[in-house]
């Protein structure tokens, strides 16, 4: 693992990170993307460094770069790519039925955290007057 | 055992289900429970008595050693015989005080699961057993006092007294398992025999139990919710308040007393502080009462407080006087109770302001109060004077302080019996029109049931020494002492009578002056008013706890989706974070890089920053790509050109999508939002905690034999050189299918939610 590589995942879940914290939705995308990279890059530098790829010439030997990590991140590339198209067409539609693809407050829940609500009063004394059955 | 809790379960169903047609009979089949029991107890008395306690074991599921363990001792049966005794009048008083229909039949069913919850903790050996009866009490109990489902201080006082003893059940529920882990045994006997040593755990387990103890048996500070249950019909009140809820905290630390004594220190004092506290209290607030059910009410508050500290004060002659003075209790306050029913059917009310003459209109009813009271104060030649007498010589014999704080609140106890006696069947000019002088005593079990109570007090009295054995033996039972008082109808010349006759002649002087006592009371009831209440703490703390859980919702869950991110994220640094504060594994020092890594990791560090800047759309998707092709770049370098090829596909098709989005879309994003320096803080702390965690994982992975199979095994097994191709469709192939599934589900989404948007602009154009 090197430093400069480490110092990149950082600052890409940083960013990633300043990015979801927004409202607009494409942006929220782009964050995302950016986390995931560096969320793979991170995986990859679990692995050895720069080295020979793990591909098994007739009489190579030396050691060669470690398959499972590698694995791993062509999966996670995949499928970050899959859930960007899709939050991609999430935002196209919230685009053209809203005319912002912002992420508004849930209404509802604003109007709960406003509201107090007032307990009923609890009576005071014991009544006086049992009702015999 | 298990017969009698079964016996109860089956009557309670039989009535609810026959609850339309049964009628008056509810309560004569209800009443067949508690006699089992009065049964069952006098078959089994002598065998308990001289030979071993009747012990059951019904084994539930075997494997996980789960059994519902009975253990019936003189100890239980003391509490057994007084639940059945007065809970069989209760049940046949019950008959003639309600009238008839299925809401009646239904409490009919409550009183006696009730009474089979009751039974079960008394019998129940297993701490946990033992907890579940408990809570079946505080349900049903919640049940009895809310019967008039119609008025809302039954609902209230309903619900006050379910918290209290509910929130008490939960602490000693915590107590228990605590105990039972420090001394390895959920068997009451065999804690008992063994007790724990005094750890810090066991001292929290102490101090839990005894709040629940405390909530159920009604004991400064819980005390408030008794008074308010006097909400319940009369019946429940009599059942609950004499003989069974409240004898419940009770029956626990009697039983659980010497253990705790040898594992504790302080024992012995909180118990005293407890009861003494509330006798005191109890009996005084039983003064200013106008209601006749209240002043019982405080009355019992102020009884158990006594009974609780004799019970529960340990391995020491106290217990017999505790004991003895509990069986009296039952007896006198059951009986008062149903007087009280009594009066209230027949007059209407039970305002000592408006009752008048009833000595007159109902002398047999008078006459029966009257025993019952003088047992109350302690009057000689009744039980509860013998009773007294007991507890009294044991303090003696303790310490002077002790007896003499007794012996003021029994001058309360004095006082608020004559006030009892006078108020209900006494003659009064004051206050409005006065009811009750045209009132005649009923001739049903409204009359049997108390007289019968009363009865037994006098009986008992005369001749308190057949109650010698039953009583020794139970406190021999718990504490391993015989002959520790003496049940007598005169105890002859001792101090013990010395300062029950004082206590005696000054409540009887409070009576004969009550003016003064009233005078008294007003007074420093003025100033006790300011003084918090029981009752306006808890009033108070229900809204608090309301408005907290409102204004902590309102401020997690505020429906701003930045909010959110920001807690989650907040959270998920934190937790770790902590646990690594705890101690850093040894971190092995990274390489700093090549000058390829230098210069592919400035290039993506670069457009990544500029991201935060950059307001057209377009170009920030541009610096995306640019930052997925470094990266890229590195995948290569670090000995990956699957990944560097993949990834390089992967962001064109990326690009060409946002390119087809953002046509739709504004070209620039909106003004930047608010909040943009506490974005950045929290990006910073989540960037700071990925460097670190990244040092620390990285140094937490050793040589992954996974990756020495897989590296081994290709070219044999697989038949494939590229181990990173194998790996994925050959060794993991299941996953690389789950991948491809979730794949065609996001393009399935995507497609879904942006064709018909392309066909609608097709037929537009």
């Amino acid at each position: 693992m090197s430093l400069v590589s480490l110092a990149v995942v950082a600052v890409l879940f940083s960013i990633g990170t300043y990015l979801i914290l927004q409202r607009a939705l494409s942006r929220i995308i782009i964050g995302l993307g950016l986390l995931s990279h560096g969320a793979n890059l991170l995986i990859m530098l679990s692995g050895t460094g720069p080295a020979a790829p793990p591909v098994l010439a007739e009489g190579s030997v030396g050691p060669v770069a470690d398959p499972l990590p590698q694995a791993m991140v062509l999966t996670a590339i995949v499928i970050t790519f899959g859930i960007t198209a899709f939050l991609l067409a999430l935002a196209l539609r919230s685009y053209l039925l809203t005319g912002n693809d912002e992420v508004e407050d849930d209404i509802e829940d604003r109007r709960i955290a406003r509201e107090q609500h007032v307990p009923d009063p609890v009576p005071h004394e014991v009544e006086m007057h049992e009702v015999p059955l | 055992m298990i017969v009698l809790l079964l016996l109860h379960l089956l009557l309670a169903v039989g009535v609810l289900l026959y609850r339309r047609r049964i009628g008056r009979a509810a309560w004569i089949v209800s009443a067949v429970g508690p006699l089992a029991v009065l049964g069952w107890s006098l078959a089994n008395l002598s065998g308990i008595t001289r030979e071993a306690p009747y012990e059951q074991n019904v084994e539930w599921v075997p494997s996980l050693d789960l059994a519902l363990q009975f253990r019936v001792d003189q100890y239980s049966l003391v509490f057994l015989l007084v639940v059945a005794v007065a809970g069989a009048l209760i049940f046949l008083f019950a008959g003639s005080y309600f009238s008839v229909g299925p809401r009646v039949a239904t409490f009919a069913a409550t009183m006696t699961l009730f009474g089979g919850a009751m039974v079960g903790l008394v019998g129940a050996d297993h701490l946990l057993a033992l907890f579940v009866f408990w809570e079946l009490t505080t349900i049903s109990s919640y049940l009895l006092i809310g019967f008039d489902d119609h008025r809302a201080q039954a609902r209230s006082a309903a619900l006050h007294a379910a918290i209290v003893t509910g929130a008490g059940g939960l602490a000693m529920l915590g107590g228990f398992v605590l105990l039972a882990s420090e001394s390895g045994s959920y068997l009451i006997s065999e804690i008992v025999a063994a007790p724990p040593a005094p750890t810090p755990a066991v001292t929290a387990a102490w101090i839990l139990i005894l709040v629940g103890a405390a909530t159920k048996s009604a004991q400064v500070p819980f005390h408030s919710w008794l008074p308010g249950a006097m909400a319940a019909p009369t019946p429940a009140s009599a059942f609950l308040h004499s003989a069974t809820m409240v004898k419940a905290g009770i029956f626990l630390v009697g039983r659980l007393a010497p253990a705790a004594v040898a594992s504790t220190s302080w024992w012995e004092i909180a118990i005293f502080t407890i009861g003494f506290s509330t006798m005191v209290l109890g009996g005084w607030r039983a003064l200013r009462q106008n209601d006749l059910k209240l002043l019982l009410a405080f009355g019992t508050v102020s009884q158990l407080g006594f009974i609780f500290l004799l019970v529960g004060a340990g391995p020491s002659g106290l217990l017999f006087g505790g004991l003895a003075l509990l069986i009296a209790h039952a007896l006198f306050k059951a009986a008062l109770f149903l007087v009280v029913g009594a009066i209230d059917h027949e007059a209407g009310t039970r305002d000592i302001r408006r009752l008048s003459g009833l000595r007159r209109s109902m002398p047999a009813l008078f006459w029966v109060a009257t025993l019952a009271s003088m047992s109350m104060a302690a009057v000689p030649l009744t039980f509860g004077f013998a009773a007294k007498e007991a507890a009294f010589d044991s303090l003696v014999s303790r310490a002077t302080p002790l007896v003499a704080t007794a012996a003021v609140a029994s001058v309360l106890t004095v006082a608020y019996t004559g006030r009892f006696l006078i108020g209900a069947f006494g003659r009064h000019q004051a206050g409005g029109e006065p009811i009750g002088v045209g009132a005649r005593t009923p001739n049903n079990w409204l009359l049997w049931s108390p007289l019968g109570l009363s009865a037994v007090g006098v009986v008992l009295g005369l001749v308190p020494q057949v109650l010698f054995e039953l009583v020794d033996r139970a406190t021999a039972a718990v504490t391993g002492i015989t002959d520790a008082g003496k049940l007598v109808l005169w105890p002859g010349w001792v101090p013990a009578l010395a300062w029950s006759m004082l206590s005696l002649a000054a409540g009887a002087f409070l009576v004969w002056r009550s003016e003064l006592s009233t005078a008294a009371t007003s007074a420093v009831g003025r100033f006790s008013e300011r003084l918090p209440s029981g009752e306006g703490v808890f009033r108070r703390a229900i809204p608090a706890l309301l408005t907290f859980a409102d204004r902590s919702s309102g401020l997690l869950q505020n429906g701003s989706l930045p909010a959110y991110v920001t807690t989650i994220l907040l959270v998920a640094v934190t937790v770790p974070t902590i646990a690594v504060l705890g101690g850093l594994p040894p971190l092995t020092s990274p390489r700093v890089g090549t000058v390829l890594e230098w210069s592919l990791g400035l290039l993506i560090a670069g457009f990544a920053a500029s991201l935060i800047f950059v307001r057209r759309r377009f170009a920030t998707v541009i610096l995306l790509g640019g930052v997925g092709y470094g990266i890229a770049g590195l995948y290569g370098v670090l000995g990956g050109p699957d990944l560097s090829l993949t990834q390089l596909l992967v962001e064109t098709l990326v690009i060409a999508l946002f390119a087809f989005v953002l046509r739709h879309l504004p070209a620039a994003f909106a003004k930047p939002a608010t909040a943009r320096i506490q974005r950045l803080i929290v990006a910073a702390i989540v960037g700071a905690f990925i460097f670190v965690g990244g040092l620390v994982v990285n140094a937490a992975r050793s040589p992954g034999t996974v990756s020495e199979t897989y590296l081994a095994d290709a070219v044999p097994e697989a038949a494939g050189s590229n181990v990173v191709n194998v790996i994925l469709v050959d060794f993991r192939a299941f996953d690389t299918l789950g991948e491809i599934t979730v794949l065609v589900a996001a393009a399935l989404g995507a497609a879904g939610l942006v064709l018909p948007v392309i066909r609608r602009s097709a037929e537009r154009s």
